[in-house]
């Protein structure tokens, strides 16, 4: 042992070389030093660039995560498995029952996806579901400022099947006016609209000015009993909505794009009779099979979902659930006393994580699951697969990353070798000297071997304090963690095991020590 | 030439032979024994193949294995008996075995000096690190303090009133030639090895220094403590030194 740290430490750090100037001697040492600097310069880029990788996957990562785990996420997925109200199969392998889509896996899809892993055959499409209501919201909207916009109980309706030539729609149009700049009263009944909702019932949004449009009550139509806001700025409220963290890692793009497309019909029910008419009227405009889109904005505090009235459904569900996303409750389980039971509308399902982490859902894939379901006349919307698609697209990136770090671990090590094989030849005539002292191969080996261990902690280290200057100088948040740490380092000590022990092994193995010995 | 189990010797050479990497191939057509605690100089031509012989010898590098046909007239063999070491060791079968270069560098190790005709120092240790190493490497006991061996061996070689403190603990690169000459002889003597290979001293070292060495080596021989095999074109100049003591 004391040989062999003796012989390590002279090998990185050789005795005083000769000169009698302090020029030559410092010419001298640094050239005696150009393997151990070289190896750990080679070594400190190799870490830099891991490290920066490791942050870049960390990034993707998070917002696949968020992507994954959103509502909205969640909202896309309700209606890619929601199930018509006129359902009357009590087939237990019907395509539109709540446990087909639980039960589903991808050896029951294995016709539209032969590319599919067989190993994964047996995973479940969807890991999680949730069950939404369609039913009565109780809405919150609130300004930036924290200042209260709305507070209503309504109506939760999907946008999705909304008919464009519908008389409520003529009406709707009719009835839009002015830009308003004061709150209705919780008292009036009101309807809320996104942009996006409004451009489909063929408004013109150029004269739009405000934050909100405002249709006032029109007494003579009783076809619009209630007022109209749109929420052109929604993406505000979810900015307030979240925590600072998670809408500073948000796709701000992605988000306010999904978020606009989210509409909200909310309307204030005071009595039987009018709540009667609207149902009445939504039924004729909206088909029923087609609702099931629930939106629920909030402020900080929970929110609730409360279910008033019993629409025809198959199942009454009362279930606490709890969004993924800590700010935003969702309480379905908060009635009133006197509220009738809580019917089953819809669910939303999570992509199986395990499918994503391995990569199963291909561009392909989604086409597949796409035909799949056209073929069983299941409605599937545009967003689940955009959505999809953008998580696709992340994973792609994270994977070319990965291959691009793999690539490079690689040409990394090629360049060790060839590095330290022309080190190596430099020091032929003192591991000739050494062998022919009786010094063994491997105790040789293990030098170079442990050389490849110290280096790289060391450049690890290095690599990560210009990592975190960088980071900081630009005031980027460093995240990184131990345990990618530690994987960064194990690719590191295999590349760098491999750079140095490859070429030691072949001269060993290549020349006797009588060879060696004479090299110069 | 028979095989005598009473015959004390230590090496016994019959018929080898060694190719290179270039192709060139040395047949040593004789049949030598080498005898223990005895004064041996191989002697020759320039580019014979007296160095490679005694690189052969100490085990630093292969002999080739011999044809079927060539097998019962090939013999290469070390008695380490003969010099109170441990068992015979048959070269072919060491090569051959898989463990050969953990087997070789032992023996080397624990029992060969080597006094190379470069020298071949360390420039990556110190001069006192290049001395010390043999005991570092064998992990014995000394019977004496390290620093008193070295003390002896650098009196012996002549080096005491040139190496002071400061040259020890630096690289022998700051040696003059001559200087660097003794500290190689100096090696090859340290730990007091069962077996000197010398090669070609008469090219690199001086004549006062090879006075010295031989002294040295004689007194050893005839105190029965060591084997010298001495590889050199001028095999006369060497041996009337010895004939002076």
């Amino acid at each position: 042992m004391k040989s062999f740290l003796f012989l390590l430490y002279r090998d990185i750090l050789p005795a005083s070389s000769p000169g009698h100037h302090w020029c030559s001697k410092l010419s001298n040492t640094m050239v005696s030093l150009l393997p151990t600097c070289g190896l750990l310069f080679l070594l400190t880029i190799i870490a830099f660039i891991g490290l920066f990788i490791l942050s870049a996957k960390k990034e993707l990562d998070t917002q696949i995560y968020q992507v994954q785990n959103s509502p909205y996420m969640a909202l896309f997925a309700e209606g890619f498995i929601y199930m018509p109200q006129h359902n009357n199969s009590s087939s237990s392998d019907n395509k539109k029952e709540l446990s087909f889509w639980q039960n589903l896996k991808l050896k029951h899809i294995r016709e539209y996806a032969h590319n599919v892993p067989k190993a994964y055959l047996n995973h479940t499409i969807f890991e999680k579901n949730k069950i939404f209501p369609f039913d009565w919201a109780k809405l919150f909207i609130k300004r930036k400022d924290g200042e209260t916009l709305a507070y209503q109980k309504g109506m939760v309706l999907p946008f999705s099947g909304v008919q464009k030539d519908g008389a409520l729609l003529n009406e709707i149009k009719k009835n839009l006016i002015h830009p308003f700049h004061q709150l209705p009263t919780p008292s009036e009944p009101y309807i809320i609209l996104s942009e996006k909702a409004l451009k489909k019932f063929r408004f013109n949004l150029d004269h739009i000015t405000s934050d909100y449009l405002y249709i006032t009550q029109n007494d003579d139509n009783p076809f619009i009993p209630f007022k109209i806001l749109v929420a052109r700025y929604l993406p505000y409220q979810f900015q307030y909505i979240l925590s600072m963290e998670q809408w500073r890692r948000l796709d701000h793009r992605y988000y306010q794009k999904k978020i606009k497309e989210i509409t909200i019909y909310a309307t204030d029910l005071d009595n039987e009779q009018t709540q009667k008419t609207i149902h009445n009227l939504l039924q004729q405009h909206f088909p029923i099979q087609t609702i099931g889109d629930p939106f629920i904005s909030g402020d900080n505090e929970a929110l609730n979902v409360t279910l008033k009235t019993p629409l025809q459904r198959t199942e009454i569900i009362q279930k606490s659930i709890h969004s993924d996303l800590k700010d935003i409750t969702v309480d379905l389980g908060s009635r009133h006393e006197n509220e009738p039971g809580v019917s089953f509308s819809g669910a939303i399902f999570h992509i199986n994580p395990v499918l994503h982490e391995n990569n199963i859902f291909s561009e392909e894939f989604l086409y597949t699951l796409q035909e799949f379901m056209a073929k069983e006349q299941v409605k599937v919307r545009g967003e689940l697969l955009q959505a999809l698609q953008e998580i696709r697209k992340s994973q792609q990136y994270l994977t070319q990353l990965q291959q691009f770090f793999q690539i490079f671990k690689l040409l990394m090590i090629c360049v060790i070798m060839i590095f330290f094989a022309m080190v190596l030849h430099t020091k032929m005539h003192r591991i000739g000297t050494l062998r022919m002292l009786g010094v063994s191969d491997m105790k040789i080996l293990a030098i170079y071997a442990t050389e490849a261990i110290l280096f790289v902690c060391f450049s690890l280290l290095l690599g990560l304090c210009i990592y975190i200057s960088f980071q900081t100088l630009q005031n980027n948040q460093v995240n990184i963690l131990t345990w990618d740490l530690i994987d960064v380092m194990r690719d590191m000590v295999i590349a760098a095991e491999i750079g140095l022990v490859a070429p030691s092994l072949f001269f060993l193995k290549k020349f006797v020590p009588a060879e060696m010995v004479v090299f110069r | 030439m028979t095989e005598d189990k009473n015959d004390n010797w230590l090496f016994y050479v019959k018929n080898i032979k060694k190719t290179f990497s270039s192709g060139k191939t040395v047949c040593y057509g004789f049949q030598r024994k080498i005898y223990p605690h005895t004064i041996t100089f191989i002697s020759g031509d320039s580019g014979v193949g007296k160095s490679t012989f005694l690189h052969l010898l100490a085990l630093l590098d292969k002999p080739d294995k011999p044809d079927k046909e060539d097998k019962e007239n090939t013999c290469f063999n070390c008695r380490l008996s003969s010099v109170g070491l441990q068992s015979d060791l048959d070269y072919y079968q060491i090569y051959n075995h898989r463990s050969w270069r953990k087997q070789t560098a032992e023996i080397r190790r624990n029992h060969f000096g080597f006094l190379p005709q470069q020298g071949h120092l360390l420039n990556a240790l110190t001069v006192q690190q290049n001395l010390e190493l043999v005991y570092h490497l064998r992990k014995s006991n000394f019977q004496k303090g390290l620093d008193d061996e070295i003390q002896d061996v650098i009196d012996i070689i002549g080096l005491k009133d040139k190496l002071s403190k400061k040259n020890l603990s630096r690289s022998p690169a700051h040696l003059s030639g001559g200087e660097m000459q003794r500290l190689a002889v100096a090696r090859a003597i340290m730990g007091s090895p069962k077996i000197i290979f010398v090669d070609e001293p008469t090219t690199f070292l001086n004549d006062s220094l090879i006075d010295k060495m031989m002294h040295y080596f004689v007194d050893k021989v005839y105190q029965k403590e060591t084997t010298i095999i001495i590889v050199t074109h001028d095999y006369k100049a060497l041996k009337s030194k010895i004939r002076n003591y």
